[in-house]
């Protein structure tokens, strides 16, 4: 009971008390917030042990060791962005903002994901599209066409969950029709993607890769416990729609980076062709998580390896410091990972996806390697032009 | 204070606007938020959606649990009352500052008025066109709603219909959330009668709230982000304060 409350309600009140102190001192509050994501990570690890079950909104609910590991990993991630953050500070407000929406996303994990799972879902989107303006307050469009998406999917989880678990058998063959284009929004897939590049050409890393690696791991898993309920497990079409639609969404994302000449754009691209690749990662979950599990946490580290650079090119603009060098290398190297160019972190987690997908599709394998082609190809090319002006493409 | 009218009087009272009147009236009020540009005509007609809304939230909850929904509607009314005001006044301290542009309340009726003809008449064209084609498409029995009567799966219908037309007609944070709680209150119509539990019911408000703060952070973050580049010490003027003192 203690555990649980303090995993919901903890973040909630560490948000209020960095709220003021962010104004003043962004960095203090990356620092605090840094502090409390690693100390709830700590006193989950440990206190987690021997737990049989967590209370929620007065219901016991089976405690699963499971999602107790992914939330102690999801509170470890986020102390360590909010430990970049304060080393490059974005400035605004995006330590308590994100440690709010870490209430949301906890309950998100701990709880069935209908109805409350549901309703945590849509305001970790909302707090999350907050932390998009942290620092930049011009990423507040790219933050409202992330809200919208996140209230377009509220409405479709909600009625595809309520669907399936009171078995109602005249709107069963709905539930598919209803999830996959929630999935769709909340994850930036096409033909919803309307978000994603805009959100990564404006907003500062630290929000770029909390939305994209802990909120979508978040979702990620809500939707994979959707797809565990009967009525959507036995449903073979959706299975193989969600495949197709993170195909497409690689594809599409590959061609855009081949198109692009504006580098955060390209990244934005590579994002959005990686978002491809965790979803058929999503949909061949019925061995294990790791294929999923696995791309975003790749994911993660390719977008870490981008931020010295960029955080510190928006920090600093005019720096030329000795750093610089190593600097430029992270970020080459953080773009190819986040391409799948092998010999990088990011490979790992493609070539695992299309070794399931080419059990699963062999069209399927060559869509999710043709993405990854193009990807290498945009990235390549903007390289071979010149590497200095790669260096400043990249970094916007 | 015993005279003092019940929810139940109320409804009584208003007998006569229940059922098709009160789903016309939630109609207009939408196709005014889609049609109109000023964020304060947006947001009465947001009000009175709501309260003709709560008229068809009788049909399909228990009167002392629809009322609930008035008054989050009410509340969200008056949250976003209040960003647009300090939106509006941020951006009138800013225009006055660095543009010297007339703000007087002259100038702010003019503001109001119907600058771009044209547009509004194409917004118009629009609105109608959806009305009419949803309106059609919600009296076809292959599309009628489950657990729902007749004049709130005609609201249901043009309420989502008009929440994605302004949506796709308005940029501003402020008016796009206007229309996302319209959708939420299309949504709502219809989710209401499929689950009517107390937790549902609550979870919903909160969404609700939780969008309008939403909403109004970023609205406020884009009136920031509006913000021209900070001037040189050599062109740094007065604080307000200043100005405020020299102006008087």
């Amino acid at each position: 009971m203690v555990l649980s409350s303090l995993l919901i309600l903890g973040p909630l009140v560490a948000a209020v008390l960095l709220w003021p102190v962010a104004h003043r001192w962004p960095r203090v509050a990356d620092a605090g917030g840094s502090f409390i994501a690693l100390s709830l990570g700590l006193i989950l690890s440990v206190g987690a042990t021997g737990e049989e079950s967590v209370a929620l909104f007065g219901s016991a609910i089976p405690w699963e060791e499971g999602a107790a590991t992914i939330l102690v990993a999801l509170l470890a991630a986020t102390g360590l962005l909010f430990l970049f953050s304060a080393i490059w500070s974005p400035g605004g407000l995006f330590a308590p903002t994100a440690m709010a929406a870490l209430s949301p996303l906890a309950v998100a994990l701990l709880m069935p994901p209908f109805p409350i799972g549901a309703f945590a879902l849509l305001a970790a989107t909302v707090l999350a599209a907050l932390t998009l303006t942290s620092g930049q307050p011009e990423a507040a469009l790219p933050a409202l066409r992330y809200l919208t998406a996140g209230v377009f999917a509220f409405p479709l989880i909600l009625l595809a969950g309520w669907i399936a678990t009171s078995g109602q058998p005249l709107f069963t063959a709905s539930i598919w029709r209803l999830l996959l284009p929630g999935a769709a929004l909340l994850l930036g897939a096409v033909p919803f993607q309307f978000w994603v590049r805009p959100a990564v050409a404006s907003a500062s890393l630290p929000a770029i890769v909390f939305i994209f690696v802990q909120v979508q791991l978040v979702v990620a898993l809500s939707l994979t416990r959707l797809i565990e309920l009967p009525l959507v497990e036995q449903n073979e079409l959706f299975i193989t729609a969600l495949s197709w639609l993170g195909a497409a969404t690689a594809l599409v994302g590959g061609l855009l980076a081949v198109t692009e000449r504006d580098g955060p754009a390209l990244i934005g691209s590579l994002l959005l062709a990686d978002i491809g690749v965790s979803i058929v990662g999503l949909s061949l979950v019925e061995a294990d998580l790791s294929p999923l599990l696995t791309v975003l946490l790749v994911r993660f580290i390719s977008l870490l390896l981008l931020a010295p650079d960029l955080m510190q090119r928006r920090a600093q603009p005019s720096s030329v410091a000795g750093w610089r060098q190593w600097r430029v290398m992270l970020l080459l190297y953080g773009a190819f990972s986040l391409a799948g160019f092998p010999l990088t972190p990011g490979f790992a987690g493609r070539w695992l996806v299309v070794q399931l997908a080419a059990g699963a599709s062999f069209w399927l394998s060559l869509a999710l390697l043709l993405a990854t082609l193009a990807g290498i190809v945009a990235l390549l090319r903007l390289l071979a032009s010149h590497p200095r002006l790669a260096h400043e493409h990249l970094s916007g | 204070m015993s005279d003092f009218p019940t929810i139940f009087d109320w409804l009584q009272r208003l007998d006569h606007l229940r059922g098709l009147p009160a789903a016309y009236a939630v109609i207009v009020a939408a196709a005014v938020i889609a049609v109109m540009w000023d964020w304060r005509v947006t947001l009465l007609a947001l009000a009175i959606h709501y309260l003709a809304g709560t008229l068809l939230f009788v049909e399909v909850l228990e009167p002392r649990l629809a009322i609930v929904k008035l008054l989050v509607g009410l509340f969200v009314c008056l949250m976003l009352y209040l960003t647009g005001r300090q939106v509006d006044d941020y951006r009138r301290f800013v225009a006055r500052r660095y543009t010297q542009e007339r703000t007087s309340g002259l100038h702010r009726l003019r503001e109001m008025r119907l600058r771009e003809p044209v547009a509004v008449l194409v917004r118009i064209a629009l609105a109608l066109a959806v009305i009419l084609f949803l309106a059609t498409l919600a009296r076809h029995p292959a599309y009628r709603l489950p657990a729902i009567p007749a004049p709130v799966n005609l609201a249901v219908f043009i309420l989502l219909g008009l929440a994605l037309l302004s949506l796709s007609l308005k940029p501003s944070p402020l008016q796009a959330g206007v229309a996302l709680l319209l959708l939420m209150s299309g949504f709502e119509l219809f989710y209401s009668a499929l689950d009517q539990s107390v937790l549902t019911l609550l979870l919903l408000a909160a969404a609700n709230l939780l969008i309008t703060v939403g909403v109004a952070f970023l609205a406020q973050a884009q009136a920031l982000s509006a913000r021209p580049p900070t001037p040189t010490f050599e062109e740094a003027e007065p604080s307000p304060f200043t100005m405020q003192e020299s102006s008087s």
